[in-house]
């Protein structure tokens, strides 16, 4: 047996979620570690800044980060942390594709601190501020990055594990291959090349969606049935499907967490591509360009639904200035 | 003298002459059009929109005439006429004198360097003379052949022409010339002509006022290549007109002052026009000044009914005058039939809808050809009825206008019929095969080696940009190994060139930084297959027609801008691959579905071509609604005699298997491999399928006591009382119209109703001739051939009393002791008429056979509300469906009387056979592809290919490509979540390339 | 850079069948209009994807043009009308992404229209260079992290 592997996690902006998954895979944990140390994992061993600046370069061999490069210390431990590993994972959506956070990126940073922590919902008190004077002395907090990007342009990435968060079926397959030195992993060869559909149970039919209604005004839903024959947006056909399509099989639509299917750039150009293509398509040449249109209206926030997990890795990416409003 | 083999002679390169040649030589034989004109493609490329579709005219024309002149089998003989035809049959020799254009069509490239200098103008017919051009032209800016012409007639022979044209096209010693042909057989599709309203209706005052124009001109206005750029404006003074108003009939359905005949187009046509002109200018009120509105064809009624939704206003009556008021405004006196009145309706434009008349040469031509033309000056049909493609000698057949007038799809369809016709006096002839390619090198572990030829175009490009500049701007990008500005690429010694650089510098994608691809790609795809590139490693800049012709007067930005068009082109160059145009076999099998005389017909016309046809009939004998029909309109034939003929003959046909009481349950498969299963479990393989389903009456019940009456009776009821004689004899017998017809649930006309009435009260006149017979109508649509003359002949020599009601004013039919008593009011008297009628008679409106339904679910086809197939086009594919391999004819596709289903049962068959005599179809090259491993079962695909090329495997649960099926739109490879799907030669890559490099210094 | 200075970049997706050969048409016509569109030929506008648009805006265009046949009028029977839906899908998208979807246009140009071709690239040309460069980079609303 070869000498056994150093690895880590560590979480950026991030909800938590895709630490506790390291833990979903049960028994298999004990695998893991038969396999690779955790040298480093910040949610279970309180390590403190200087203990990582202390480790050697290449020191841990496989450095899973997880979470959205939301803040300047995000950006921080990401860099500092490729010098320490040998190979990165980028692990969970956000890390990956930008995850939900990056709905962020539809909205200028002074909104999201106004929404954050000044509005109705939520305590009226002061916005942090990068600086701040309190009794004891200067108060230095990280700020927060105008527009969150996926790790990959911060840093080098050498596998990509999309997933919010990725399922212990993916971890079964993904820690053995990725710990053992003979299997040969390419970067993207986590992510399927075939969406949720390919896995999603429910009975489909030549897709001709007359018009979308949300979930919640959908009566009578057939449970075998596509969720959008039945016209309730489902992310399926433009997401990438690892995962065994749980959401669909409780009849909940998918929301496109893993992202797009491998080697897709831009998930929601995929989907509003084949949505707009279908949606209203019967008897469409009857139609005039206004009634159309109307039938378009149906499709509520394309942006925000079709992008949900993937917005800072889009072309676009985030919103500019362009309009004057 | 030049002397030719062919099998077909086509005369006149119009929309029916093109069908009928590319349906010949699509089968292998070898076609020559002759064509009187400079340019192909008649009266259609004039039109601006077609109805009822509102097609552009030319950009659905364009691609057919391209294609005809691009066709291996297809000879063009333009600026040429018939000067003699001798033999017989199978072996007619025929003399053609060829102008001399005094141009070489292979050098000319149509830069217009020529016309522009000459300085002559004369009237330009191709704008009716609205417009002017130049002593050497070109008809039309997309006109086929695309070379100028001298016209020599008005040629001062300055010789400026000559001067400027750097391609050295021009050659004024160039002779014209006699050529010398044989031929198997000859189809005539010489069009028709407009009546020049001067002389037959001086009262509109064509003549005298600038601003009343025929239907034609109207139409270059309305054109926006024509000579107003589309603006509706008056010719008189420029101005816009608050006022159009067309007047219907002009020298048509009068024998007295013009020709007996309905023309047949001119109500759609007008409509049509009166709808776009307030469709593009809301202010103009627009009136159309009619007898009957004869809305007869598919989807025409809707047409119509629209047109007056968006506010054209029709008036019934014949207008007697057209004359000056002192405002200026015309004046057109009518008598407005509906009110009885006297009127004047005071317009700024008057657009007469003048009539169709024979083509001017008909009679000599048909002297020459020995054959009859008829009494009005359309050739003579074998028989109108049976026979409408045969000319009244062997071997000669007619095709579209020149037997009379007809709208494109009837025309179309009639062309396909006479080209199946043409087959049968060469159909022993050797026919030519797929053409002979040189073998292709295989480059696919190449690194792309990349030529440029950046072109002067003569000065076209050279003179606006500096070609220099374009060539050093490609010069260092790694893949280029070769760069070259030839004067013109696309000339003989480029071509050479071209062979050589490839060959020279092992080169394997090639860039042509010249003219259009619409028009030059294949020419030189063509010379890439010579030296054993596949033709797809070419791609084009544009660098003249959407660079140096558009940005003339700056030539710095020109310059910049071709840069990055080639280098554009050179990005996806980079990415070219070879492609390949899947073939798959088509054998000689057909099933025709319907036995009724589309059926019949269809199987007969197949058989006799060579083909293996199985017929099948759901009822238990064939013959379909000629089983039940007495007579025939308008010759009032027996339906018998053409039953037990073509019985008859199906009988005496081997190659024809008859399967009656049998329905299609189930088919699967493709054009080649088509599976059918039978209600009887049989299993039957065919190549092709033709449906020939036919219509039926609606059910009647509801209307006009029929339910509980025996002597209402339906149209069909009536002609089988007829045919069995168990009439008793009637005092009155009264015909109901339009019967669930051009009402809101059922917006359509049955087409062939007014006709079938009409023959039917002239059957019970002469048989009971102290009868009364009223048929009471809404428009009376009798269009076809004869067809007008014997409404003429019914009501003045038959006595047939002829009452016209309203939509919103219906007869009422109440029991009056042993009689039925209908009252109705008449809308023309403006009064309510009572008649006690022993018999009602239904004509009741018509729709799709119920087995079209299933039919069209089983082959993906699709239908409209009324249950007729919806055709690939309804102006130039009528018989066709997008996916290739199934057909239609007669009342599958619209009810509509014999003489126009047999021709389109020989159409069918014509186009049935295409595929099938070639032995093989073959895709695109730039077919979609799916890739299995991406490929997740969504179906999103599957409902966006408006072909059915995409079917779902169930087993593999993914979407297959049928590839002969599918066009190459790419709609699929846009539509596919998951990228699995590509679209060759347009791929996310290659655009993506493009977009970059466009946009970046450099060529990625 | 001054408004005057300013010289819009706009792509152009052109169908085969209608609108290139309406741009072809437009050249034979002599019909003169500013120079800074760039062609890419599809087979059918519906071949036009967002990618397309979103790429050619985030490389450098100012405005994209997506061209086909007039509806009804489509070579490939119904494709103009998936184009429709995603045109408005597109800019609905852009919008959110802070991009004025005027950028993006839809017409229907016929391969009769020449002048039609002329008068929309004038009309567009002009109507981009007023709305001003689209510097997505310099327009972004937060610093660029890659620095």
């Amino acid at each position: 047996m070869s000498e056994k592997k150093k690895i880590g996690f560590y979480w950026c902006g991030a909800c938590g979620g895709c630490q506790v998954s390291v833990l979903d895979i049960d028994e298999m944990i004990l695998d893991v570690v038969e396999q690779a140390d955790i040298v480093f994992w910040p949610c279970a061993m309180d390590p403190k800044y200087e203990d990582v600046e202390e480790m050697g370069d290449d020191e841990i061999d496989i450095m899973f980060i997880n979470g959205a490069m939301r803040l300047e210390e995000n950006i921080e431990m990401a860099e500092l942390l490729r010098e320490k590993a040998k190979e990165v994972v980028a692990y969970g959506s956000c890390s990956v594709n930008g995850g939900l956070f990056g709905l962020g990126n539809l909205s200028e940073k002074d909104e999201l601190l106004e929404t954050g922590y000044n509005t109705k919902t939520t305590d009226e008190g002061p916005i942090p501020q990068k600086k701040s004077e309190v009794e004891e002395g200067e108060l230095e907090l990280p700020d927060l990055m105008e527009h969150i990007v996926p790790l990959e342009d911060i840093i080098d990435v050498d596998y990509y594990l999309p997933g919010c968060p990725p399922l212990p079926n993916q971890l079964e397959e993904a820690f053995p291959a990725l710990l053992d030195d003979e299997t040969e992993v390419g970067k993207y060869d986590l992510i399927s090349d075939k969406s949720v559909c390919d896995v999603c149970p429910m009975e489909r039919e030549e897709k001709k969606i007359e018009e979308l209604k949300p979930i919640q005004e959908a009566d009578d839903l057939d449970p075998e049935e596509c969720l959008l024959d039945q016209g309730v947006l489902c992310m399926g056909p433009a997401t990438a499907g690892m995962c065994d399509a749980p959401c669909t099989e409780v009849g909940h639509p998918c929301v496109g967490c893993n992202g797009p299917v491998k080697d897709v750039k831009d998930q929601g150009s995929r989907m509003a591509s084949a949505l707009a293509s279908v949606i209203g398509i019967e008897g469409e040449e009857k139609k005039t360009e206004d009634e159309i249109l109307e039938t378009m209206k149906s499709v509520r926030d394309p942006t925000g639904s079709f992008y949900m997990f993937s917005l800072p890795s889009s072309i676009m990416g985030f919103k500019r200035g362009d309009l004057d409003e | 003298m030049k002397e030719k083999e062919k099998d077909v002679l086509v005369i006149g390169g119009g929309i029916s002459g093109v069908q009928s040649a590319l349906d010949l030589a699509d089968k292998g034989y070898e076609v020559v059009i002759v064509d009187i004109k400079p340019s192909i493609g008649g009266n259609m490329v004039k039109l601006d929109k077609t109805f009822p579709t509102d097609d552009c005219s030319i950009c659905i024309s364009a691609p057919k005439l391209v294609e005809t002149s691009r066709h291996e089998n297809i000879e063009l003989l333009t600026y040429s006429e018939i000067k003699d035809v001798s033999g017989s049959a199978g072996e007619f020799t025929v003399d053609i004198w060829k102008r001399s254009k005094y141009v070489d069509p292979e050098e000319c490239t149509a830069c217009a360097d020529c016309a522009e200098v000459c300085p002559v103008e004369v009237p330009n017919e191709f704008d009716e003379d609205l417009s002017s051009r130049k002593a050497i032209y070109v008809e039309y800016p997309q006109s086929v052949p695309l070379s100028y012409t001298i016209d020599y007639d008005n040629c001062v022979g300055c010789g400026a022409c000559e001067s400027v044209c750097d391609a050295e096209a021009i050659h004024f010693l160039e002779k014209s010339k006699q050529v010398k042909l044989d031929v198997g057989s000859i189809i005539v599709a010489t069009g028709y002509e407009m009546m020049e309203p001067d002389e037959w209706r001086e009262e509109y005052g064509y003549d005298q006022h600038e601003d009343v124009m025929t239907a034609l001109e109207y139409e270059r206005l309305l054109s926006s290549s024509g000579p107003t750029e589309g603006e509706v404006l008056k010719p008189s003074d420029g101005e816009a007109p608050e006022e159009v108003a067309w007047i219907q009939c002009v020298g048509s359905r009068c024998k007295q002052k013009g020709m007996p005949y309905c023309s047949r187009v001119c109500c759609m046509y007008a409509t049509k026009e009166a709808s776009i002109t307030i469709g593009d200018n809301p202010d103009i009120d627009a009136s159309v000044h009619y007898m009957d509105l004869r809305a007869y064809g598919k989807d025409f009624q809707q047409y119509y009914q629209s047109a007056k939704e968006k506010g054209v206003n029709y008036k019934r009556g014949r207008p007697s005058r057209v004359y000056k008021t002192e405002e200026g405004k015309l004046a057109i006196e009518y008598e407005d039939t509906e009110e009885g009145e006297v009127k004047t309706n005071e317009v700024d434009m008057v657009v007469l809808s003048s009539a169709i008349v024979p083509s001017e040469g008909n009679k000599e031509l048909a002297d020459l050809l020995g054959v009859e033309v008829d009494e009005n000056g359309f050739f003579e049909s074998k028989d109108v009825l049976t026979a409408p493609m045969d000319s009244t000698r062997d071997g000669i057949y007619l095709a579209g206008c020149s037997q009379s007038p007809k709208d494109i799809p009837d025309s179309v369809a009639q062309a396909s019929g006479a080209a199946a016709r043409a087959v049968e006096t060469i159909k022993d002839r050797e026919r030519k095969g797929k053409p002979e390619k040189p073998e292709e090198r295989d480059i696919t572990e190449e690194e792309p080696r990349i030529g440029i030829f950046v072109c002067h175009c003569g000065k076209n490009i050279a003179n606006y940009l500096d070609i220099d500049t374009v060539k050093e701007s490609v010069e260092d990008i790694p893949e280029v190994k070769y760069v070259d500005d030839p004067m013109f690429a696309c000339s003989e010694d480029a071509q050479s060139e071209l062979k050589e650089a490839i060959e020279e510098h092992d080169l394997n994608r090639f860039v042509i930084s010249a003219c259009s691809p619409r028009t030059h790609a294949d020419l030189f795809k063509d010379t890439l297959e010579e030296v054993g590139l596949n033709r797809y490693l070419l791609e084009m800049a544009n660098i003249r027609n959407q660079c140096s012709w558009v940005h003339s007067d700056e030539p710095e930005k020109a310059t910049e801008k071709a840069k990055r068009l080639t280098k554009m082109a050179v990005a996806k160059a980079k990415r070219l691959a070879a492609l390949e145009e899947k073939e798959i076999d088509v054998g000689d099998s057909t099933v025709i579905i319907g036995g009724g005389p589309a059926g019949m017909k269809t199987a007969l016309s197949m058989a006799d071509a060579g083909q293996q046809v199985t017929l099948i009939e759901k009822k238990d004998d064939l013959g379909g609604k000629l089983n039940r029909l007495n007579t025939l309109f308008p010759s009032d034939m027996d339906a018998d005699e053409l039953s037990d003929q073509l019985s008859n003959q199906i009988e005496n046909q081997d190659n024809i298997t008859v399967k009656t009481s049998t329905e299609v349950e189930d088919v699967d498969g493709y054009i080649g491999n088509y599976e059918l299963t039978l209600d009887t479990g049989e299993v039957i393989e065919s190549d092709t399928i033709v449906l020939t389903t036919g219509f039926e009456e609606i059910d009647p019940d509801e209307y006009y006591m029929y339910e509980d009456e025996e002597r209402v009776l339906t149209q069909l009821e009536l002609d089988e009382a007829l045919a069995d004689d168990e009439l008793d004899e009637p005092e009155n017998v009264v015909f109901i119209n339009c019967v669930g017809a051009m009402e809101e649930e059922r917006p359509w006309c049955c087409r062939v109703g007014c006709g079938n009435s009409l023959k039917n009260a002239k059957a019970i006149k002469e048989k009971y001739p102290d009868s009364n017979v009223y048929v009471l109508y809404k428009d009376m649509r009798v269009f076809g051939k004869k067809e007008e003359e014997y409404y003429a002949e019914v009501q003045e020599e038959n006595g047939v009393i002829f009452v016209r009601y309203s939509t919103d004013n219906k007869p009422e039919v109440t029991r009056e002791g042993e009689k039925l008593h209908v009252n109705v009011h008449d809308n023309l008297l403006d009064e309510d008429i009572d008649i006690d009628t022993d018999y009602l008679v239904l004509a009741m409106q018509l729709k799709g056979d119920p087995s079209a339904g299933k039919l069209q679910q089983m082959l993906k086809l699709s239908s409209n509300p009324s249950g007729f197939f919806m055709e690939a086009h309804a102006k130039l594919r009528p018989l066709e469906f997008p996916s290739e391999g199934v057909y239609l004819a007669g009342g599958a596709h619209y009810p509509k009387n014999i003489s126009d289903t047999l021709s389109q049962a020989d159409g069918a068959a014509s186009k049935a056979e295409v595929p099938m005599m070639r032995g093989y179809t073959k895709s695109e090259g730039i077919i979609a592809e799916i890739d299995d491993d991406r490929c997740s079962g969504c179906k999103m695909c599957i409902s966006v290919c408006p072909y059915g090329a995409i079917d779902f495997n169930e087993e593999d649960e993914i979407a297959e490509i049928t590839d002969v099926l599918c066009k190459g739109c790419g709609s699929c490879a846009s539509v596919c979540p998951t990228e699995a799907i590509t679209q060759k030669g347009f791929e996310n890559d290659q655009l993506s390339a493009m977009i970059k490099s466009a946009l970046l210094d450099e060529v990625v | 850079m001054s408004e005057e200075d300013f010289e819009p970049k706009i792509i152009a997706f052109l169908c085969n069948w209608c609108s290139y050969a309406g741009a072809d048409l437009a050249g034979v016509s002599r019909e003169q209009y500013p120079p800074n569109i760039l062609n890419i030929k599809v087979m059918c506008s519906s071949r036009v994807s967002p990618e397309h648009v979103f790429e050619s805006l985030q490389e450098g265009a100012d405005g994209v043009l997506i061209a086909g046949c007039h509806p009804g009028d489509c070579h490939y029977i119904n494709g103009n009308y998936k184009t429709i839906r995603k045109a408005d899908m597109i800019k609905k998208m852009m919008r959110d992404f802070g991009v004025n979807p005027e950028r993006l246009r839809l017409e229907w140009i016929s391969s009769a229209e020449g002048g039609k071709f002329a008068e929309v690239m004038k009309d567009m040309t002009e109507e981009i260079r007023e709305l001003g460069p689209l510097d997505l980079d310099g327009s972004s609303i937060g610093g660029d992290q890659d620095e």
